[in-house]
């Protein structure tokens, strides 16, 4: 048999790794009732956010060095409201919710890299 | 060979080159829903330097353009992230330069998957494990569309030297 060619080595193991990252992914049950929000801040769980009844629940998150993250979230699920890291990722990223955490390309999470603040919407416990 | 004016003349040549198109690629973000998912047009200058250049440059040249590239358009967190993944990346790009019959297009790939990998695990170390495996998917499947454009940009560029005799 003709040994692969190094190209299809390289490309192979790339495609395996990936493929390795999708599969937790693939796996994930679907999310119960009684869902919650989850803040982490430095990877560290910061604080949790219930679901209000009515209206908004605002958390506003300071780092060190003068950044912010204003979460939000209502009935319709969770979101960023506001940030000041430099290209606004985390406020693009929209909303999550029960109905679209599958479907978006993070999951059930929005992350602020440069802030380090990451926001999970989970339903354990 | 190249004498030590040379060298240090076409390294600040290829960092103000590689500086200047990642601020330029920083204004037009491809995909803003996803951390960390970007052209990565200065990856042409390193693979350029992997290609024609000795690896103490080239590592010289990714530590320039790293932390002058944090203090003039980045913060502190920005730099752990980018040298970390351009770190990752560089070392594998010179540790596969030579593997025969690897084409540029494919070296670039690796070197954009090694990136990325290298960015996750900043990203793991800084804000957590999990979120940095809820960005892992679509960042490392993106490292194969935007590595192969920029190594495509590359061989361009690397034979148009080669005509040139530069």
């Amino acid at each position: 048999m003709k040994r692969p060619s190094a190209n299809v080595i390289v490309l192979l193991c790339a495609a395996l790794l990936t493929l390795l990252a999708f599969l937790p992914r693939l796996l994930e049950k679907n999310a119960a009732n009684g869902a919650r929000v989850n803040v982490y801040v430095n990877g560290e769980l910061y604080e949790t956010l219930a679901f209000p009844d009515e209206g908004e629940t605002q958390l506003r998150v300071e780092t060190e060095d003068g950044g912010f993250n204003l979460i939000a979230v209502d009935s319709g699920g969770v979101f960023m409201a506001d940030s000041n890291c430099p290209h606004r990722d985390c406020v693009s990223q929209g909303r999550v919710s029960e109905e679209n955490a599958e479907s978006r390309a993070l999951g059930r999470w929005i992350i602020c890299m440069p802030h380090r603040v990451s926001v999970e919407l989970t339903s354990d416990g | 060979m190249d004498s030590g004016a040379k060298t240090t003349a076409r390294l600040g040549l290829l960092t103000a080159l590689a500086l200047i198109l990642s601020y330029v690629e920083s204004l037009f973000p491809i995909f803003p829903a996803l951390p960390g998912v970007k052209l990565g047009l200065s990856n042409c200058v390193l693979l350029y330097a992997v290609y024609a250049m000795h690896p103490r440059d080239a590592a010289l040249l990714l530590l320039l353009k790293v932390s002058l590239g944090a203090l003039l358009f980045g913060s502190p967190v920005s730099f752990l992230y980018s040298l970390s993944g351009g770190a990752l990346s560089l070392a594998l790009m010179l540790l596969l330069r030579r593997a025969p019959g690897l084409c540029v297009p494919v070296l670039s790939i690796a070197g954009a998957f090694a990136h990325n990998a290298g960015q996750l695990m900043a990203a793991a170390f800084l804000a957590g494990l999990a979120p940095a495996l809820a960005c892992a998917p679509w960042l490392l499947l993106s490292s194969f569309a935007t590595g192969l454009l920029t190594g495509l940009l590359a061989r361009l560029v690397l034979r148009q030297m080669k005509k040139e005799n530069v």
